[in-house]
């Protein structure tokens, strides 16, 4: 197999390098932090492979006096193909499929809960992806790791996650740029499992540098992903939704301090307009 | 689901590490003047000289050189972890943990069954058995070598 100097020192330091795949998959090769498809590249060349083989610098040190030495050497074998790594994207399009199969609703559903979880391990197992690249995935689908399974958050239990923290910034009159992490992990995780509570917040928020007076960091509201987020919420059950109607509502539904902007749909390509 | 893993071979398995091997490479094939199998066979003698290496099979000559591989290649040898001595190592651990839950609750017995999988149990893995890194090129085509033809008078 050709390899990269990478990937041959991931080896020698003992680091995890491996091939992965279903039987019907085309075979992968995944090292910490990526994937490669392992493809057989051909030539017309022989290939003889040496196990032992004097150099020419070798060679001239063993010289004796009639300045021939002869040293015999076994070929172990004549190949014309061999195996070639191309890097490629990870495959990752089965993950939300697998999140997608338990999503998380809510602690007081999760004792009778017996479908399948996945650890990252298991993951690994049937995700055709680097560690790094699988993490990166997750991340990008929202996925929380809640005692050791990561699980995607139900759309509707997102929504009112996201709205027990917009009420506890209300009810405690605290700025929409000063709103402290510590006071929401608090006061809500009776309610909403603390792992969950701060994966939602940091969604939804950014830091702003500053802290409370007890050194607590402070956030505020990131405008644009709250507003995509109410965005879907409001379009989710409804096909159509007239565009003035639609404008009003969104506006109407997100915190104050905050504008909706029809460019913040466009990010995750959520919404499409017609011109009925 | 598979996962293969491609490691270096273990302290017992080799004492001095993992050589490193050559590649000769040549234009075309090679074929034994009778089509019988090669095995064993005389292929050819190779020279190094100053500017390179010669290398003579039959009555053709090559040129050459000796030069380090854009991409080093790794040998890989083919293994099964369940028909090495890590096999009977688990056998016998399964062995005793039976015999131990004998005496106790039965409850005990379904947790002794899973010590004979351990959870990374790849059973087929490949062992890097040689390093490529440097190859002996021979770019020209094989010359036929012709013996001294006599000049004309």
């Amino acid at each position: 197999m050709e390899v990269t100097p990478d990937i041959l020192n991931q080896i020698l330091e003992g680091e995890r390098v491996i091939i992965r795949g279903d039987k019907s998959d085309p075979a992968v090769l995944c090292t910490d932090t990526q994937t490669y498809d392992i493809k057989e590249a051909g030539t017309s060349n022989s290939l003889l492979l040496l196990p032992s083989v004097v150099w020419p610098d070798e060679a001239e040190t063993n010289d004796k006096d009639d300045g021939i030495t002869i040293a015999s050497q076994e070929v172990a074998g004549i190949f014309h193909n061999y195996l070639e790594l191309h890097l490629c994207r990870p495959r990752v399009q089965k993950l939300r499929y697998l999140m997608e199969e338990n999503l998380y609703t809510g602690k007081e559903y999760e004792a009778d809960n017996v479908d399948v979880k996945y650890t990252f391990e298991d993951l690994l197992n049937v995700i055709q992806a680097s560690p790094k690249e699988l993490q990166t995935a997750l991340r990008e689908l929202q996925a929380c790791c809640i005692d050791g399974f990561w699980r995607m958050l139900d759309f509707d239990y997102q929504f009112s996650v996201f709205n027990h923290i917009v009420n506890l910034v209300d009810s405690n009159s605290w700025p929409s740029d000063g709103i402290p992490l510590q006071a929401v992990l608090d006061t809500l995780e009776d309610l909403i499992p603390r792992k969950i509570l701060e994966e939602c917040f940091h969604w939804y928020t950014e830091p702003v540098g500053r802290t409370t007076p007890e050194g607590y960091d402070l956030y505020r509201w990131n405008e644009d992903k709250i507003c995509a987020f109410l965005g879907e919420v409001i379009l989710r059950p409804t096909g159509k939704f007239n565009l003035e109607e639609f404008l009003y509502t969104w506006q109407s539904t997100v915190p104050e301090g905050i504008t909706t902007n029809l460019n913040q749909l466009k990010v995750g390509n959520l919404a499409l307009s017609s011109t009925d | 689901m598979v996962q293969i893993l491609i490691r270096m071979p273990t302290s017992e398995d080799s004492k001095s590490g993992v050589p490193d091997w050559a590649v000769v490479e040549l234009q075309g094939d090679l074929e034994s003047k009778s089509g019988q199998e090669m095995h064993g066979s005389f292929v050819g003698d190779l020279h190094y000289t100053k500017k390179g290496a010669i290398l003579i099979i039959g009555h053709h000559i090559l040129f050459g050189k000796t030069v380090d591989v854009d991409k080093p290649f790794i040998v890989l040898r083919k293994k099964n972890s369940l028909t090495e001595h890590h096999h009977e190592a688990n056998m016998l651990r399964s062995q005793k943990s039976l015999e131990h839950t004998q005496e106790e609750e039965a409850s005990e017995v379904s947790v002794s069954i899973e010590n004979l999988y351990d959870k990374h149990n790849y059973s087929t893995y490949y062992e890097v058995h040689a390093i490529v890194r440097k190859k002996i090129l021979f770019k020209t085509r094989p010359k036929p070598i012709v013996t001294n033809v006599p000049k004309k008078l």
